[in-house]
């Protein structure tokens, strides 16, 4: 065996994706519809993000003291956005490309995010940051505290749902909110400072959830989030691991 | 054609994430983007002719995500380069030379080789599914073999 393709061919056949990839693959078969599919993809990269947030954040915490808004070049958005439970204004900053920084009333990063779509060719389109955020206050959010308590956040609702996980480590709750039809919650793959959530429009099968009491839910603006069939999201949300 | 998720991941699986890895050189990235493309070729309506009409599509797709992915700011703080080729095992020294060198090829370089050797498709194919012209593919190929050809011990001329 010495000519190129052949060299070439059996040093690269060494690749394969790793039995982690192909179980969590095997996790999702597509019976759960195409809008599940769609989410988990979405949801999963939430996971990605949260793991390289915390070198990030680190990063520009350590080096400047604390991040400023003002600091920061690239376009400002002042937008509403929910988060533990109570809505606020929040000043987002362009980073890159889909990515983004929010800064508080006080002027201080509190939190990176990006986020990319896909054509039907698999190219990149940058979200703005209205379609993240929009995105995001539809979306669930879980906190750990130091004590080891699962704090869920959804809108103005947050409840401890700490009894709720499963043997597994993972979490099946759902939200009635008429204003959003993605309100089954799979959050999984759960750590420090990170987690996935597949947010569906209805349950998995065999599974059972939690229901978060509603009762006081703020009803908003009808969730728009599109999932045409030409359009796959894939958005990131990430925390400062403080 | 009908749609098999768990076929499509079995038989181009492998090939698409060597593809990915030899635009990201990263493994969780490169499967990021072969995760990307199985779930856009399952949401996509397009029309598939043939099985080979979904291999390029999906090494299209698959170029494009780890094209993006590797441009995105989160691309940090994961397994290593090195780590990763060593965790691989290969035949033969001379193998993991080869991916090394190939991998240190300017990226539009490695991506035409990969397509050429690897998937063996002509420069016209290539092109297709890169989106460039024939000759900036030929180019390509050319500048690629002309590295490696330095870099590579007995590596032949074409």
């Amino acid at each position: 065996m010495n000519n190129n393709k052949d060299r070439y061919q059996k040093s690269f056949n060494t690749l394969h994706l790793s039995e982690e990839f192909r179980e969590k693959i095997n996790e999702h078969p597509e019976d759960n519809g195409k809008g599940k599919i769609m989410n988990f993809r979405a949801m999963h990269g939430i996971s990605r993000i949260a793991a390289a947030a915390v070198t990030v954040c680190t990063i520009a915490l350590g080096s400047a003291g604390v991040c400023y808004a003002n600091d920061i070049g690239g376009v400002r958005t002042t937008l509403q956005m929910w988060l533990n439970g109570s809505s606020q204004e929040v000043e987002v900053v362009q980073t890159g490309e889909g990515s983004y920084a929010i800064y508080d009333e006080n002027g201080e990063e509190t939190m990176g995010f990006g986020g990319i779509s896909y054509d039907e060719f698999g190219n990149e389109v940058p979200m703005s940051a209205e379609e993240l955020v929009g995105y995001m206050n539809n979306d669930c959010h879980l906190e750990i505290t130091d004590d080891g308590r699962y704090i869920f956040s959804y809108k103005n609702l947050t409840e401890d749902v700490t009894d709720q996980v499963d043997k597994k480590g993972n979490l099946y709750l759902h939200v009635d909110d008429p204003s959003n039809p993605y309100t089954y919650f799979e959050i999984t793959d759960i750590e420090n400072h990170g987690y996935s959530v597949e947010s569906g429009r209805k349950a998995s099968f065999g599974k059972t959830y939690y229901e978060i009491d509603s009762s006081s839910l703020v009803i908003t603006d009808v969730n728009e989030r599109n999932d045409d069939e030409n359009t796959t999201y894939s958005s990131f949300v990430m925390s400062d691991g403080e | 054609m009908t749609k098999d998720f768990d076929k499509i991941c079995e038989k181009y699986g492998n090939r698409l994430y060597a593809a990915a890895f030899n635009i990201c050189r990263q493994q969780q990235d490169a499967e990021d983007a072969v995760q990307d493309a199985l779930l856009a070729y399952y949401r996509t309506d397009k029309e598939f002719e043939s099985e080979e009409h979904i291999k390029a599509w999906l090494l299209r797709v698959t170029v494009n995500a780890a094209k993006s992915t590797k441009r995105l700011f989160w691309n940090k703080n994961r397994t290593s380069y090195e780590e990763y080729m060593d965790s691989l095992v290969f035949e033969e020294p001379s193998d993991r030379t080869l991916m090394d060198e190939v991998l240190a090829l300017p990226e539009k370089y490695r991506i035409v080789i990969h397509l050429f050797y690897f998937e063996e498709y002509k420069t016209r194919e290539i092109a297709e599914i890169l989106k460039l012209s024939e000759n900036t593919v030929k180019t390509r190929l050319s500048n690629g073999r002309k590295i490696l050809k330095t870099k590579l011990e007995g590596w032949e001329d074409e």
